[in-house]
């Protein structure tokens, strides 16, 4: 029978209903909006920050310069100690630029802002490089000596291979410190029906089949709760800000890039002694 | 005793590089002046400086300026330029050299950064007697020309062909000397053709960059001694080298096969001393190989292991600039 009472009631349920979960994603979207923000914001920083920075490249040339004349009036055995200060200053600097010239790549600065051939292994020496003193300190290995001396990316530019290698490389070091035991990475690559195809194994704590999708869904950074969890309790405090908690942002970034060059990333089911194994084809 | 050489330092910046300025002052045993242009007026200093008298040996200039008439050092290089065509232009800059554009470049003899500074002292010198040279040539010449580069007999109707007209035409031209000092630095010097650096003559021996040491003096004659020449970054005249290997080998073949046997008193090249592909290290490398499109790294590689590098183009009687062939 026709109850018009009744029907109203009912969409006024409904409307309810809807209203409240046009509520509940406006929020999430404010969230991840703020989020976004934030993070679109560090690329300028990042650039601010490397503008502070190389700033000091000068003082300390300028600084070694004035030691090594001082150096010329001293004895023999004090300018010795002057010099090997010096040595130090001129290690410190190198290691700044390097790191400075990496953050002007990725933070979007305009150097070699051209497509072009971009050599696989020269890379990943240099983002080898940045993470250096953390694979020291929880004693990582990592080995890239399958990767072959003329494996090349055909047209792309270096700062989104940087961008793909930090990601990846970061992700991995996260997960085999959050494992622990033996702590190793290795990186590997060939060539296969006309693409570049390179694989990126680790002892991590690895990922369950079910969930090699949602990985790369922005903002879901961490798809079990084990990662972050396990890394808080193996990690250093100071180490905090070096590894980070993560944007969520990372693999999701990674993913746009080689699609937008025709190439795929998966997750596979990792082969024998591995945990994790990342599949990275790129023309 | 000769006299010190008298540079001149236009800078923003007197916390850093005033005190920089009396160490490179003792570096290179020059007088250095230094222009503070953050606290002075600007266009006084200018007008100073270009009302003196004699000519600097170098102007060393900070290419983002702090002043209101003139942002940049490029547009103060413009205007002593005109008073001293032959006066050579260092821009010293903190700021990444890459992002400069080429016009700002071209205002400038060379670009080095204020970071590493030091290491640059023997170019900036270089600069500085290269021009010195070329300026006090009287009446030049193509003979004269040739004196200055030192070119060795067996190259000079070579280079006659490829000199740009306005070097061997027209001798004067106010941006003689300028035009001189970018030809030999930038194409002469840079280009492997005429000169080759170390990595580019050990692979024309066959043998490794480091190895070459070695056997460097027998080489001696045909280092290249001509104007901008440096020690720290020597070339020498391929043509010199490969008379020399023919004087100083008996085995026939090409000059890596002839390198490959060379000794120079205790010191013999052995098979650990060879050049190796950079690709495939079982292979003679033929050639010296860019990495790829953007990394400045170099290797030695056999010919079949590169294609020609798209960012330079081919220049007669120079090699080819070629880059690995990536991995089919």
């Amino acid at each position: 029978m026709f109850c018009p009472l009744r029907k109203k009631k009912k969409y006024e349920a409904v409307f309810e209903s809807a209203t409240e979960v046009i509520q509940k994603q406006h929020a999430a979207n404010q969230v991840e909006l703020t989020h976004l923000r934030l993070v679109a914001s560090t690329s300028t920083l990042l650039l601010i920050f490397s503008h502070e920075v190389k700033s000091l490249l000068g003082v300390l040339e300028q600084s070694k310069n004035t030691l090594k004349n001082l150096a010329q009036e001293l004895l023999p055995k004090q300018k010795k100690t002057v010099d090997d200060i010096n040595t130090q200053f001129i290690d410190l600097k190198d290691r700044l630029n390097e790191l400075l010239n990496m953050t002007s790549l990725v933070g979007g600065g305009s150097r070699w802002a051209k497509a072009g051939q971009v050599a696989l292994l020269d890379r990943i020496k240099k983002v080898e490089k940045v993470f250096e003193l953390i694979a020291t300190k929880y004693k990582i290995t990592i080995d890239y000596s399958r990767i072959p001396n003329n494996i090349a990316f055909r047209k792309i530019l270096e700062a989104e291979v940087y961008s793909v290698l930090l990601n990846v490389m970061s992700n991995s070091i996260k997960s085999v410190i959050a494992e622990g035991g033996s702590k190793k990475i290795e990186l590997s690559a060939e060539r296969e029906n006309g693409l570049n195809v390179l694989t990126i194994r680790d002892t991590g704590i690895g990922l369950a089949p079910s969930q090699y999708e949602a990985v790369f869904t922005p903002f879901i950074s961490d798809p079990e709760g084990k990662l972050y969890s396990n890394l808080e309790k193996r990690i250093n405090p100071e180490d905090n800000m070096i590894i980070g908690s993560g944007s969520g942002l990372g693999l999701g970034i990674v993913k746009e890039i080689i699609l937008a060059h025709g190439g795929s990333i998966r997750f596979k089911k990792p082969s024998k002694n591995w945990n994790s194994e990342l599949e990275i084809k790129l023309p | 005793m000769s006299k010190k050489l008298q540079f001149v330092w236009i800078d923003d910046n007197p916390q850093i590089r005033g005190p920089e300025s009396i160490n490179i002052a003792k570096r290179l045993k020059a007088d250095v002046d230094y222009k503070d242009v953050k606290n002075n007026d600007t266009q006084k200093c200018i007008e100073e400086l270009i009302k003196r008298s004699t000519q600097p040996d170098l102007i060393l200039i900070d290419h983002k300026l702090e002043s209101k008439l003139f942002k940049t050092g490029s547009s103060v290089a413009a205007l002593i330029r005109d008073r001293w065509p032959s006066c050579p232009i260092v821009c010293v800059t903190g700021v990444d050299i890459d992002t400069l554009s080429t016009i700002n470049k071209s205002l400038y003899d060379e670009v080095i950064p204020f970071d590493y500074i030091s290491d640059y002292d023997e170019k900036i010198l270089s600069i500085a007697n290269g021009f010195k040279k070329i300026s006090e040539t009287r009446y030049m010449n193509l003979n004269k020309l040739f004196d200055l580069l030192q070119v060795p007999e067996s190259e000079i109707e070579k280079l006659k062909l490829i000199l740009p007209d306005e070097l061997k035409d027209d001798y004067t031209d106010f941006g003689i000397v300028t035009n001189l000092s970018d030809w030999v630095r930038r194409i002469l010097m840079s280009r492997p053709g005429f000169l080759y650096d170390k990595l580019w003559t050990a692979t024309l021996l066959g043998i490794k960059e480091a190895s070459f040491k070695k056997v460097e003096a027998l080489f001696k004659s045909a280092k290249y001694k001509g104007i901008f020449a440096l020690d720290s970054d020597p070339r020498w005249w391929k043509a010199s080298v490969l008379q020399i290997l023919a004087d100083n080998t008996k085995v026939r073949g090409l000059s890596f096969e002839k390198g490959r046997t060379l000794s120079y008193g205790k010191n013999k090249i052995t098979k650990k001393d060879f050049s190796q592909s950079y690709v495939n290290q079982d292979e003679t490398p033929e050639t010296v190989a860019f990495i790829d499109d953007t990394s400045p790294d170099r290797y030695p590689e056999s010919l079949k292991n590169t294609i020609p590098h798209p960012f330079y183009t081919d220049l007669l009687f120079f090699d080819q600039i070629r880059k690995i062939k990536p991995q089919e």
